[in-house]
């Protein structure tokens, strides 16, 4: 962001033999990894299959780190190391889904990419997530590249994802350098970013905050590197990468403004009036009124979507929460799921070690603050605390765990600041330094490396639970987490038999299925779940059924063999018992639609049936009326 | 601008024609994925910085950030534009328009690059003259 580039460069040779030993640590971890892929999805034992992944994520994250925080590296083998490693922990999510999408984000923006695909234009109603269809960045530079490459849209996006993370991981290094003036501290910064909770498996998802972020990192990147070149062409870059940002995501849109507006304010106070100040005070302005102006005349539903539905709950808990008048949520459980106790262990170390790290972190960025970006990267470092209490309400925990994703980007420049020798980055080789804070020999960075790996792992165990580590078997016994062969071709069913668009109601993860493998319109989470619940066919299930418009039901009968896994339901968050089941869903419930004439039992295979209920909706055919049919009674 | 750079800048310019050729013709899906990712995630983002940034001023480590960054930001930009506008997103208007930003780029940094030389040549010209 300020001065040039020369004096950041070391002596350094680039080393060939530590960058062929550390790729080879990547590929020996990756393998590990998809070995225990390979055995869980084969239904051996899954926490054997966990320790092989724990290895390899290990042996990938180990050698990296300790080179990348050895002194005397070079500048471009650091870079290099970073970007290998954000390139092989984004294949660690890879090799536990290699054939399709799995986490329900995907399938949100898998939808938007079909619908662009099939009517080349934008703003097609998104049953899964309606807001999505009007931030299309990502859906319409994925079906850009489908259309020019010919690959499906499941491979074009894992290009996508996979090169924006190369583009990320070098464009904070290169950052991190810059607000740090060292490559080493660049290092700490880009490893400690690498071990926030969402890094490993949400940041490589397809999803639209993937690309914005990149996008975000790279404007920002570029404005304050291209800020002495004269004339309004970079200038003109920075614009429509703000523009892009803006038509991707929403809270990346508002986090860059922020970011911009407190870059020109640190500069305000810190430097005296400059063209390049007034530039960061344009693009910060521009930014906000282009996001502002598309989040509130444009993406109408994101409001609901971000205030009503997610922000405000997550406070008024975390408010309750803070004044007594609820207690903490119980950590590591989920849907009856219990981590191990030393994934607990792990995640508690890892959040004391950086909250401990924290304050000699502000001590050398205080040491620094002659510099108007370090007091951006104090003041994002420290909301990092206050990021972790919303953690402890069931609302507020994607609220704690998304900021991550930018609150790692300024803690990482803090931190990273204790990987620098102060001494000698003072040109003071022969004086003994009066505090050396940072690290400096060979033990110091073993321990570095030792507490950044606490740090990766422990919080890892935060953002993902243990259960979804590595790839679900091929035949759960209990409730699946991963959409399943059976709903897929369910949904290619319905597709080809029933038409496109049609309103189904089912549960939460076959919605999934049924909008992207079937083009269908899943009826919201709410409208599904009173269909479902209703112990008769009588009562209020016909109103239910006509009031959400519902055409077609799809029963997924292995909710009656498990509870559902993270989020802890099976319809809605508000559906009787949500996050706190004792039993599996009641059978009873499901075979009231097996016995009446006016639901029609048009497909059934394996644990899926798919009832067509028109009859109800359109109001032909009571079912209050209508004599039971005989049925069979059907054992599974 | 070096040798090299200016045979990198010939390249991305047939990258760009060979993209919007094959978005007109019938070809193996095989032939397409290559210049297809290079016209969407590198070619158009090269130009774009090469006429914007004069070349000494980005170091190797830096020129392919800033490609790759460029060109995603025009892709994307570029794909949301056409998707909205009445033309809508094809094969061929994406690859059209993703050309023709490479060719542009392209035509302009030589263009900026040679006005700089002779700026330089005249100036040495002078130098030696007084």
């Amino acid at each position: 962001m300020i001065g040039p580039v020369s004096f950041l460069q070391s002596d350094a040779r680039f080393s060939r033999l530590w960058t062929c030993l550390v790729t080879a640590s990547l590929g020996v971890g990756l393998a590990l990894v998809d070995v225990a892929d390979i055995e869980s999805r084969r239904g051996y034992d899954y926490t054997r299959s966990t320790y092989f992944f724990w290895a390899g994520v290990s042996i990938i994250f180990v050698p990296a780190a300790l080179r990348l925080l050895m002194k005397d590296v070079n500048r471009r083998e650091r870079l290099t190391l970073v970007v290998l490693l954000g390139l092989s922990l984004f294949l660690v999510k890879f090799l536990g889904s290699p054939s399709a999408f799995t986490f329900s984000d995907e399938y949100v923006h898998l939808r938007n990419t079909q619908d662009i695909l099939r009517t080349h234009h934008l703003f097609s109603y998104n049953p899964l997530l309606p807001t999505a269809a009007y931030y299309p960045g990502l859906a319409a530079f994925t079906a850009g590249v489908v259309s020019l490459t010919g690959l499906s849209p499941f491979a074009s996006g894992l290009v996508v994802i996979g090169v924006v993370r190369v583009l990320f991981v070098a464009c904070l290094f290169l950052i991190a350098e810059r607000v740090t003036s060292s490559d080493r501290a660049a290092a700490g910064a880009s490893l400690v970013y690498a071990a926030n909770p969402m890094f490993l498996f949400w940041s490589a998802a397809f999803s639209y905050e993937n690309l914005a972020l990149p996008i975000a990192a790279f404007t920002i990147w570029w404005l304050g590197r291209t800020r002495q070149v004269k004339g309004w062409a970079p200038l003109a870059v920075s614009i429509v990468a703000i523009f892009a940002v803006t038509l991707t995501h929403h809270v990346v849109g508002f986090c860059l403004s922020a970011l911009l507006g407190a870059w020109w304010l640190a500069e305000r106070f810190a430097r005296p009036p400059s063209r390049a100040r007034r530039d960061v005070g344009i693009m910060a302005l521009l930014s906000t009124t282009t996001t502002l102006t598309w989040f509130f005349l444009v993406a109408r539903p994101a409001q609901t979507y971000l205030f009503t539905n997610n922000i405000l709950p997550a406070i008024r808990q975390t408010v309750s929460l803070v004044l007594g008048h609820i207690s903490p949520r119980h950590l590591y459980t989920s849907g009856g799921f219990a981590s191990p106790e030393w994934e607990v262990m792990a995640g508690f170390a890892a959040i004391g070690v950086l909250l401990l790290a924290l304050l000699p972190g502000l001590y050398l960025a205080w040491r620094h603050r002659n510099r108007p970006p370090i007091w951006v990267a104090i003041g994002v470092a420290i909301l990092f605390p206050l990021s972790l209490v919303p953690r402890l309400v069931p609302e507020g925990v994607d609220i704690s765990g998304r900021s991550s994703e930018y609150i790692f980007a300024g803690l990482g420049c803090v931190l990273g600041l204790l990987a620098t020798d102060h001494a000698r980055r003072r040109g003071r080789k022969h004086e003994r330094p009066t505090a050396r804070v940072g690290i400096v020999g060979w033990k110091r960075t073993a321990l570095a490396t030792v507490l950044l790996t606490v740090v990766f792992i422990g919080e890892i165990t935060v953002g993902t639970p243990s259960y979804e580590l590595v790839s679900e078997t091929t035949h759960p016994h209990g409730y699946p987490w991963l959409i399943q062969p059976d709903a897929i071709a369910a949904s290619k069913w319905a597709r080809d038999h029933l038409g496109i668009e049609q309103r189904f109601a089912s549960d939460r993860l076959d919605s999934l299925a049924l909008a992207t493998y079937g083009l269908q319109n899943p009826v919201t989470e709410d409208n599904a779940w009173p269909t479902f619940f209703a112990t008769s066919i009588r009562g209020t299930l016909v109103r239910d059924i006509k009031s959400a418009r519902i055409h077609f039901l799809l029963v997924n009968w292995q909710m009656t063999h498990g509870f559902p896994p993270s989020p802890g339901y099976y319809f809605s968050p508000h559906e009787p018992g949500a996050r706190e089941y004792k039993n599996p869903f009641p059978s009873a419930a499901l075979r009231k639609f097996d016995f009446n004439l006016c639901i029609n039992l048009v497909y059934h295979r394996a644990y899926i049936d798919i009832f067509n209920v028109t009859r109800i909706e359109n109001g032909s055919c009571s079912p209050i009326t209508a004599s039971p049919v005989i049925a069979k009674v059907r054992i599974r | 601008m070096t040798r090299i750079h200016y045979f990198l800048l010939v390249v991305s310019c047939a990258v760009g024609v060979l993209s919007v050729a094959m978005s007109e013709f019938v070809a193996p899906q095989i032939v397409r994925v290559a210049p297809g990712l290079l016209i969407a995630f590198i070619v158009p983002g090269f130009a774009l910085v090469s006429a914007v940034i004069p070349s000494r001023q980005f170091s190797p480590g830096e020129y392919l950030p800033a490609s790759v960054g460029a060109s995603v930001v025009l892709s994307t930009t570029a794909a949301v534009a056409l998707a909205a506008a009445p033309v809508g997103l094809t094969r061929l208007s994406f690859s059209l328009v993703l050309g023709s930003c490479t060719l542009i780029f392209s035509i302009l940094a030589a263009w900026r690059d040679r006005l700089k030389r002779s700026a330089t040549k005249r100036e040495g010209a002078l130098r030696q003259h007084e």
